[in-house]
Parts: structure tokens; C-alpha cells; sequence
């Protein structure tokens, strides 16, 4: 059955990149070529690029290859129009994760900063009037704040993260008619933990090894603050090892966010040249998360914490932010959708090849 | 060793002699028995030319020119095919086949066609053997 | 009678030859045979190097005569007969041997390659000890030029030629001059308007005092040759006597009828047009379906009629950036559109070309590319509610995919042919054609503009697809070699040309029967025939009608040609 061309995606992903360089392409194939990580059921970028071109509206939503890259930044350098496969890439991903989002609220806020701002504006709002109906006492407000992280973790992932996944499987795996035997599916499962926390397939482009590290440093250190501060109390645990711990990783995460940021700031490599206000957010935030609970436990330890109660409050608007608007609808998600790719494309592949 | 026969052909200046060098550039590759002689129009092949190339040991003669219309002495081509019919019917008579013998259209542009021609007038002599005209003769000398 | 002392020179063409034909011991053989005082090889025999040898040989040697074998004689002929004469000796005595484009290039067995090379060259080496000098005629070139043809390419010629004070005769078929550009509306890759480029050339012709121009005009007969030719020609009613040294072919085009190919319903669907009436809708500012809505989207199919075995094979070099300009012009008349461009390859070579390819890349235009050895587009009617009118399907080679391209209108880039009439023309003037009707120039790098008749030239599109940079190009450049031979005054002209030997003529008129020129006329005081030199072309025909052998067709006299066919079976060193 032949599929009618559709201009109009071309423009709508616009909206979720920089440039629209991608338009450059004359499809030399350079940029597969120099790939690491394309394979022959999965060629990227210049596959993708073609039916982002074409406008296959369908297919291109149902493809899986743009999470299958880790943006070494190898395909915009070899691209002799400048087309910038490597961002394009980051752009479909944007808007993949817009497509597999049921609420329609991350489209939104990729597409338009404005809502962005309004939705950050209200939640940091809402946090500040937590406080003063706790009348800005700090031992309720930290009671709540615990409360609130629970709870914020648990709502995300079964409102929003699991029903997502389960879109973006609909549209990778059942709307492609692949029907691989549930057997594959379990043996398939300890590859997706491990690439949700180390991200494995990205050591194979060669250029990414240090920040490879950096990132399983960040991933690390990111959930076992999570583990520390939710699940063991960081801030009112009496424990010195498990302090030292929150210390630890506390700091781990806004030292290496702040290289992160540097490097956006910078812009020497393919990877950092080009940021979307969503990248800006996440690093930011993930930097100020680690940062305010670095100096949160500092203040707790040194008795200053009770005549700076505003310091966890941007603390806990921070985490707010992060956990309503940034987990559930922003960058964040590549964490699952990356792990979950490459779990559904070893699927597929093995049920293609069989 | 395999009979390789000789092949005399007589090409016209303006569009077979061109249409071989065609089939040269566009490196076309044919039987070698054809012997090129150059003539600035097919109206120019004596019959004498024939005769003398059986005389001397060729096995066949093959001559070219432009296809009917396209002479660019106009006419020189339909000269060379009255005579041509007049020399099949002399070769009869004299007891050389007259299938030794054959004219042929090749243009400027039918590099292609000249190589397939060349190719199925060695395949033609081939299958008629070597004519003996020349050894004959050579009893008289 | 003189010694005779025979050069022969076996050219390696590089590789070319001396890879499939055992050159040295060719040249080692050939210098045994009688009259060879010297026989040579050598690496490139048309370079300086390799000519000043034959020079200094025919100098040191003293050799009366040459046999070159390399390329074909058709390319180098003229090259080293040059070489003979700075060497003091007539340039006939020279004679090629054809062992590239008749040996080395067509045979892949080395052995037979040799044999077949040595022959060849025997033959060439019997051949030249019967040539004879002969000398060239000089005759005087009549200044003025009939230019055929009113289009780009005749108007630029024609104005070069005038403007250097030589009388101009245009002809033109139709009523108007400028040809296929008067329908352009804007030129690639800058985007100009077609008129700013035509109308000062058309206002120029017509009223410049060497310019006769002759509208509702064609040729039927041109007689003469170089430097003077004459014609008859009629228009308005009235016939002209034109005399003219040369002649400027540029017959230019005829579009591609598109009705050819079924799967495009051209004609059948309304809104499938050609190039040339999307021309006319941009000229007149209106692009508009036949139902007069403005379309909302249009396609634009590339190479209809070329590149294709079934039409034309050749590519017809201005349809890829006409359809980018298309693009261009469509973008701003509408900017809501969709445009689709469906190619089979992009080809914008050219000054500026590629730069205007990459920034209408830009413009918001799909480029979608199909399989040309495959099937070619279907365009058929869209269902009632598809919201288009029309469906292109095709696959899509970059991506894999079989789709249906939505559109509206769907614009044909057709193919240029050959003018309709260019066999006509050819005639008249006595140029030939490829096989695909366009005219064959002389050599296709070293002399494209002139054709294998002295004094006609050939420019512009019928000589093969061109964009109007080198049609004029070549109107300029053919014009330019029309001056120079002005300038000269006077030509040289082959004497290959019959000759009666009236000792031997019996008066039977059978030369005078034959000659497609009535060059030969009958002395009816001595009862011989006599050739007219200046109307005999040299094809030979007399020559073999001749009955006692009384006419000789000068260069090709029988015993040339009957001492090389001796040659070609010569036993001499077949043991060697």
C-alpha cells in the first residue's frame, strides 16, 4: 500500500528543533556510514531524515531508530550540506516523546516557552502557598515536602510514565504487526536495566567514553539522591554514614551537571552546539537539585537551617518543578524511552531475523 | 588452428568509416578479421575493388554506407547497391558464392550495429570456409 | 623516377594501443618491407615531440614519404599532414593507419589484435608509395553568412558577424524571431526576465544595417562550397538570389510530446501540463487550474522523454534547473502551496547552478526521487474526498517506499528533440545527423562548432541540448571562425576532387550520368568529359563508373586503393 507524502511534518518538527538544517539533505549517506551505532534493521539518521522529509507521518512516529542514538555528533560533522543529522535526531526525539505522551502536555511545553515559564511560575507559586498555610514552619513544611516526593514519584510513573511506555509500544511493536513470542520479551529484560543505568550502546561511539562516565555518574548519582533523600531521609536522618552518603552523591550530581552546563555554554562539541530551552531545564535543574540539597544538609548540619527556610523551600519548588513538569513531560523521559528502544529493537530485530 | 577468415571492408567517409570509430571509443568488441579500407562514399567501391580483394586471399568483402536518404554525396549509396546486385549475380556466375559479398547500412551513430555486423559476417565466412580464388589462380600464374 | 623512402611511425597512445598490439614488433616488421628506409614506435605520435620527430626524419632520412599508424584518421589527419608540410613535403603523401578505434579498442586478443594491426598498416604502406602530390586551391571567401535559424542562438551570431561589417542573411521558419526563449519567462539561476535578454537582440537585428532578415522562410537547396554558396530562397512572395561564404545552422528545438508516455494521461487529466505551459501561465502572471481555482498544491515530474531508453537516452540538460525555478517563481506567486519536485537525479552543473539548487533546497520544497530503470510515476485522478485532485505514484528511491504524491496540477519537464525539420536542413546544406536527429560536429572536443562540410556551422540546441549560455556560446564561437576565415580573404579547399585524363576518355558520358553535382560536363570539340573542380566534392563516384579508368578520383585513385587491399594480404613478412 503506498503512503501519500505530508508536508506539513516537516514544519511541525520544526517546532521542536533549533533549525530546520535537516532540509539541506541531498541523502550522500555519509552520515550512516560514519554512524557506530546503525545497524541493518535500524539505519539512521538518513532514513529517518528521508521520511521526516517526506512527511510518512506514520512511520516516522512508529520508528524507533531515533532513540537508538547517542549524539556523538559524528553524522553533522561528516554532513557535507550542514544539515545537521545529529540534531534532527535530538529533534525527532522531542517530538517522539510528545507522541508517545497522552496528555499532550509535553508537545506544549517544547513547543512554546511561554507555557513553560507559566507552568514553572505556578507550581513555584503553589509550593510558597504550601508554605504559608503551613505558616512557614519548617519542621511541617519538611514533614510535607517527604510526603510530597512519595507521592509526586508514585503519581508520575503510574499516570504518566507507564501509560507512555505502553504508547510507545503500541506504536513500535504492535502498530508495526510484530508479534515476537512472550518469551523474548522476558529474556530481553535484564538488557533494558542494564541500558536504562549505563547506557552501554553509547560506549560504542568512541568519542563518548568520558561522558559515558560523566552520564553513569549523573544517572548514579541522581538516583541514589533520590534513594537518600526520599527513601532514607536525608534531611532529618541522624545517621552519619548515610550524610556522608547524601554528600556524596549530592555533590556528584551538580558538580558533573555543572561541567554539563559548561559545556552547553561552550559549545566546542556536535553534542553541546545546539539547546533547546529543554535541555537548558534539565541540566539546570538536575544542577540545582544536587546544589540546594548539597546546601540544605549543610545548613541542617550547622544548626543555621531554621533562620534560612527559604533555602528549602527553592529547594523543595526545585524538586517540584523537576518531579510535576520535567520528569513526567521533559527530558527526563529519554531515560526510559532510550532503555525502552533498545529493549523493543532487540525484540524486533530478533523476531525479524527468525 | 581454427580457420580465421579475411574480411575486406570498404567504409564510406561521412558515416560508416564514423560509425566503426564508434564502436572504437565506445569500446565495442568484435571479431578482427575485418580489414578496413577508407573511401570517401560508397559509390566510390569499384567492383574492380571486389574482385581484387577475392584476387589477393580475402574470404569476404563487406562494404558500408550511409542508409538510403542519408548519402552526403545524396545519391552515391544507391550507386554502390545497383552495382552490388550486378557483382552478386557476376560472383554467381564465375562460381564464388555470392554470399561472400554484402552491403550493408551502417550510420554515423550505429557503432553498436557495425560490431554486431562485423561479428556475423566473420560467423558467415567462417561457416563457408576459406575461398579458394587466390590458390586457384595461382595454378594460371 | 624518384626513390621512394617510406617513414613509418606506430603510436603507442599510451596504453591505448600498445596495450592490445604489439607495437615495437609491429614498427620491427614494417621495417623490412620495401621503400621502408625507417619504421618507428613511440608513446604519443600527435604530441610536439612525436611530430618534430617526423619532421626531423623526413629531414635527416630524407623520406618523400609517411605512414602514421595511431588513432583514427578522422581526428589527426589534418595534424600531421601539418607535420609533412613544415617539413617541406606535400601533405598528401602521407597516409593513417587506423589501429585504435579499429583495433585496440574493439579486439581483446592481443595476438589477433597484432596481426590484424600489422596488416593494416602494410596495407597503408602499399597505399602511400602511389600517392601523389597534390596541390591545394586556394579560393576567395564571400564575406557574407546565411544564418539559419532567428532564435538566441542565430540572433547572437548573426549580430557578431554584422557588427564586425559583414552582410548577414537570417532566415527564420516562423513568423517571429526569438525562438523558444520569447516563451520564457525567467532565465535560471538568476532569475531575470527572458525579454531582457531577447528583445535588444531583436531590436538590434532589425535594424542593423547588414541584417536581411527573412521571416516565413525555408531552405530547400544550397549550392557551392566553402566561401561560396548560393541559394534560392522564397519569401513574402518574392524569390532572393543569396550569395554567402558561410553558413550558421542553429535550427534549434522542438519540446517532447509528452502524449507518448501513457502512465503521465497527459491531456487526459486537465491539470497535467508541460513545462512550456507553465512558461506561459508565469508569463501572463496566472497560474490556475483549467477549472480556474488556484492549485494547492503541484508537483513537478522531471525527465519526461529523457534518459529514458524507451524515449531519448540523452539528458536534456536544462529541465532539472527550469524546474528549480519553477520552484522559485511558484514560491512567491504562492506562497501557501505545496511543491513537489520528483527527479531522477539533480543535475545543476553550470555557473551558479548548484548554489541556486542548495538555496531553493531551502524554500520549502520536497524533492522526491524516482526509480528511472524502474516504472515510471502514475498520475491518476484522486478519489471525490482525498482533498487533491490527483495522485502521483511512484517509488520513492531514497526511502524504500511505494507513495502517492497529492497534487493538483502536475507539470511535465519535457524533453528537447531535435528540431522536426533538422533532415531537411541537414540536406540542404549537407551536414549529417546522430542517430538521434541532432547534428554531428566536426570533433566533438577540439572542433564543435564546425561540421564535417567546410564553411557550415552548427550552434545552439541543434547540435544537442543546451541552456542559453551555450547556445550563445557557440552562435559566438561559430561566428568567430566565420570571421577569421573573412579575415583571411581567402580558403583553402581540398583537390581530391575528379580528373579526367582525356588521352584515355572514349567520350561515353557515363561519368557525366553519375555525378549527383553535375560537375562533370561533356567537351564536345575534343569528345571528352571535363570536371568542374569547383562543384566536384570528390566522392568518387565517376571514378568507378568510368569504363577505361579515364576519370581518376584524385587520392583514391585505383591504384591506391587496389595496391592497399595488395598490401592488406601482402605475404612479404607474414613469416617474419
Amino acid at each position: 500500500m503506498s503512503t501519500v507524502v505530508n508536508p506539513d511534518l516537516n514544519a511541525k518538527l520544526v517546532k521542536f528543533g533549533n533549525k530546520s538544517e535537516w532540509n539541506e539533505c541531498y541523502h550522500c549517506g555519509n552520515c550512516t556510514a560514519v554512524c557506530s551505532l546503525t545497524e541493518n534493521e535500524n539505519l539512521f539518521p538518513r532514513k529517518v531524515i528521508r521520511q521526516l522529509q517526506m512527511g510518512l507521518k506514520d512511520k516516522f512516529n512508529s520508528n524507533i531508530d531515533p532513540w537508538l542514538c547517542y549524539y556523538c555528533g559524528d553524522c553533522s560533522e561528516t554532513c557535507p550540506r550542514d544539515a545537521n543529522p545529529g540534531e534532527m535526531m535530538m529533534s525527532a526525539r522531542r517530538y517522539l516523546t510528545s507522541v508517545y505522551d497522552w496528555t499532550g502536555l509535553s508537545g506544549l511545553f517544547f513547543k512554546s516557552v511561554p507555557a513553560l515559564i507559566i507552568a514553572f511560575v505556578l507550581v513555584a507559586v503553589s509550593i510558597i502557598g504550601v508554605g504559608y498555610a503551613k505558616q512557614f514552619n519548617l519542621e511541617s513544611i519538611m514533614e510535607f515536602g517527604h510526603v510530597f516526593e512519595k507521592m509526586l514519584i508514585f503519581s508520575v510513573v503510574v499516570l504518566i510514565l507507564i501509560p507512555n511506555i505502553f504508547h510507545m509500544f503500541w506504536l513500535t511493536i504492535i502498530k508495526e504487526k510484530i508479534k515476537a513470542p512472550f518469551l523474548l520479551y522476558v529474556k530481553g529484560i535484564w538488557d533494558l536495566f542494564l541500558h536504562m543505568f549505563t547506557q552501554k550502546k553509547s560506549l560504542k561511539c568512541e568519542k563518548n567514553t568520558f561522558r559515558w562516565f560523566e552520564h553513569l555518574l549523573v544517572v548514579f548519582g541522581y538516583i541514589l539522591l533520590l534513594i537518600t533523600t526520599v527513601f532514607l531521609n536525608w534531611f532529618s536522618t541522624e545517621n552519619t554514614y548515610i550524610i556522608w552518603f547524601g554528600y556524596i552523591v549530592g555533590g556528584l550530581v551538580f558538580i558533573i551537571t555543572f561541567d554539563f552546563i559548561l559545556e552547553r555554554v561552550k559549545k566546542k562539541k556536535e553534542l553541546s552546539k545546539f539547546s533547546h530551552p529543554s535541555d537548558w531545564l534539565f541540566v539546570i535543574w538536575l544542577f540545582l537539585m544536587g546544589f540546594t540539597a548539597f546546601i540544605v544538609r549543610i545548613l541542617i548540619d550547622t544548626d543555621l537551617i531554621s533562620n534560612n527556610l527559604w533555602l528549602y523551600i527553592v529547594h523543595l519548588i526545585v524538586i517540584a518543578q523537576w518531579g510535576i513538569l520535567i520528569v513526567p513531560f521533559g527530558k527526563w523521559t529519554h531515560f526510559l524511552y532510550r532503555s525502552f528502544a533498545v529493549y523493543f529493537a532487540n525484540i524486533k530485530s530478533a523476531e525479524l531475523n527468525s | 588452428m581454427e580457420f580465421e577468415p579475411k574480411i575486406v571492408s570498404f567504409l564510406c567517409n561521412w558515416c560508416s568509416y564514423t560509425g566503426a570509430d564508434l564502436a572504437g571509443t565506445s569500446r565495442m568488441k568484435y571479431a578482427s578479421n575485418i580489414r578496413v579500407v577508407r573511401v570517401m562514399c560508397s559509390g566510390r567501391v569499384d567492383p574492380t575493388f571486389v574482385l581484387k580483394s577475392f584476387r589477393e586471399g580475402a574470404d569476404g568483402v563487406l562494404i558500408c554506407g550511409c542508409h538510403p536518404g542519408d548519402c552526403h554525396y545524396h545519391e552515391g549509396n544507391y550507386k554502390c547497391l545497383r552495382r552490388y546486385h550486378f557483382l552478386k549475380k557476376y560472383m554467381a556466375q564465375m562460381g564464388l558464392n555470392p554470399d561472400r559479398l554484402k552491403l550493408a547500412w551502417i550510420s554515423a551513430s550505429e557503432g553498436k550495429e557495425f560490431a554486431q555486423l562485423a561479428d556475423e559476417m566473420a560467423e558467415t565466412i567462417k561457416s563457408l570456409g576459406p575461398c579458394k580464388v587466390k590458390e586457384e589462380m595461382e595454378i594460371f600464374d | 623516377m624518384e626513390e621512394k623512402r617510406i617513414g613509418v611511425y606506430v603510436c603507442w597512445c599510451g596504453t591505448n594501443i600498445a596495450k592490445m598490439v604489439d607495437v615495437e614488433a609491429v614498427a620491427a616488421k614494417i621495417a623490412k618491407l620495401p621503400n621502408v628506409v625507417i619504421a618507428k614506435d613511440y608513446k604519443y605520435m600527435c604530441s610536439d615531440p612525436g611530430q618534430e620527430m617526423i619532421v626531423k626524419d623526413i629531414k635527416e632520412h630524407k623520406l618523400n614519404r609517411v605512414v602514421v599508424s595511431a588513432c583514427s584518421p578522422r581526428i589527426h589527419e589534418l595534424t600531421f599532414r601539418k607535420a609533412l608540410e613544415n617539413a617541406g613535403l606535400n601533405q598528401y603523401m602521407f597516409e593513417m593507419a587506423n589501429i585504435r578505434e579499429q583495433v585496440s579498442w574493439v579486439h581483446d586478443n592481443r595476438e589477433e589484435a597484432t596481426i590484424k594491426a600489422l596488416d593494416l598498416v602494410k596495407g597503408a604502406v602499399n597505399r602511400v608509395n602511389f600517392h601523389e602530390a597534390l596541390d591545394k586551391r586556394s579560393v576567395d571567401i564571400n564575406p557574407a553568412t546565411m544564418v539559419i535559424g532567428g532564435g538566441v542562438t542565430g540572433l547572437s551570431a548573426a549580430l557578431e558577424l554584422a557588427d564586425a561589417g559583414n552582410k548577414v542573411y537570417l532566415v527564420e521558419k516562423t513568423g517571429n524571431l526569438g525562438g523558444h526563449v520569447a516563451n520564457i519567462d525567467l532565465t535560471f539561476p538568476g532569475l531575470n526576465s527572458a525579454a531582457e535578454v531577447l528583445e535588444p537582440l531583436i531590436y538590434k537585428v532589425n535594424n542593423h544595417p547588414e541584417v536581411e532578415v527573412y521571416l516565413n522562410t525555408t531552405i530547400d537547396e544550397v549550392f557551392g562550397y566553402v566561401g561560396n554558396f548560393e541559394s534560392t530562397i522564397k519569401s513574402g512572395g518574392k524569390e532572393y538570389e543569396l550569395k554567402f561564404g558561410n553558413i550558421i545552422v542553429a535550427t534549434g528545438l522542438t519540446p517532447f510530446d509528452p502524449g507518448k508516455i501513457s502512465s503521465y494521461n497527459y491531456e487526459k487529466l486537465p491539470d497535467v501540463i508541460t513545462s512550456l505551459e507553465l512558461e506561459k501561465m508565469l508569463k501572463e502572471g496566472n497560474v490556475v487550474k483549467k477549472d480556474g481555482s488556484e492549485p494547492k498544491k503541484i508537483a513537478i515530474i522531471h525527465c519526461v522523454g529523457s534518459r529514458n531508453a524507451d524515449y531519448h537516452e540523452y539528458c536534456s540538460r536544462v529541465c532539472c534547473l527550469s524546474a528549480l525555478k519553477f520552484s522559485n517563481q511558484l514560491r512567491s506567486a504562492l506562497p501557501e502551496t505545496n511543491l513537489f519536485q520528483i527527479y531522477a537525479d539533480m543535475r545543476a552543473f553550470g555557473k551558479g547552478c548548484e548554489e541556486f539548487y542548495a538555496s531553493t533546497s531551502k524554500k520549502d520544497v520536497m524533492f522526491l526521487m524516482y526509480d528511472q530503470q524502474g516504472d515510471l510515476p502514475r498520475i491518476s485522478k484522486a478519489e471525490e474526498d482525498a482533498g487533491y485532485e490527483m495522485g502521483i505514484e511512484f517509488y520513492e528511491k531514497l526511502s524504500g517506499e511505494d507513495i502517492i504524491v497529492p497534487a493538483d496540477m502536475v507539470v511535465l519537464m519535457v524533453a528537447m528533440e531535435a528540431h522536426e525539420e533538422a533532415k531537411e536542413v541537414a540536406h540542404a546544406v549537407g551536414i549529417s545527423l546522430c542517430g538521434n536527429e541532432f547534428y554531428i560536429e566536426r570533433h566533438p572536443k577540439l572542433d564543435p562548432v564546425a561540421t564535417t562540410t567546410d564553411g557550415v556551422y552548427i550552434a545552439g540546441t541543434c547540435q544537442g541540448p543546451k541552456d542559453i549560455p551555450d547556445s550563445v556560446s557557440q552562435a559566438k564561437a561559430a561566428a568567430a571562425r566565420i570571421l577569421a576565415s573573412i579575415a583571411r580573404g581567402t580558403v583553402e579547399v581540398e583537390v581530391t576532387t575528379a580528373v579526367v585524363n582525356e588521352d584515355v576518355c572514349c567520350g561515353c558520358q557515363t561519368c557525366i550520368k553519375v555525378c549527383p553535382y553535375t560537375a562533370i560536363s561533356f567537351d564536345e570539340e575534343k569528345n571528352v568529359s571535363v570536371v568542374n573542380e569547383i562543384l566536384c566534392k570528390g566522392c568518387g563516384t565517376c571514378g568507378s563508373a568510368c569504363p577505361t579508368g579515364a576519370i581518376r578520383a584524385r587520392h583514391f585513385t585505383d591504384e591506391q586503393i587496389l595496391s592497399q587491399i595488395e598490401g592488406l594480404f601482402s605475404k612479404e613478412m607474414q613469416e617474419v
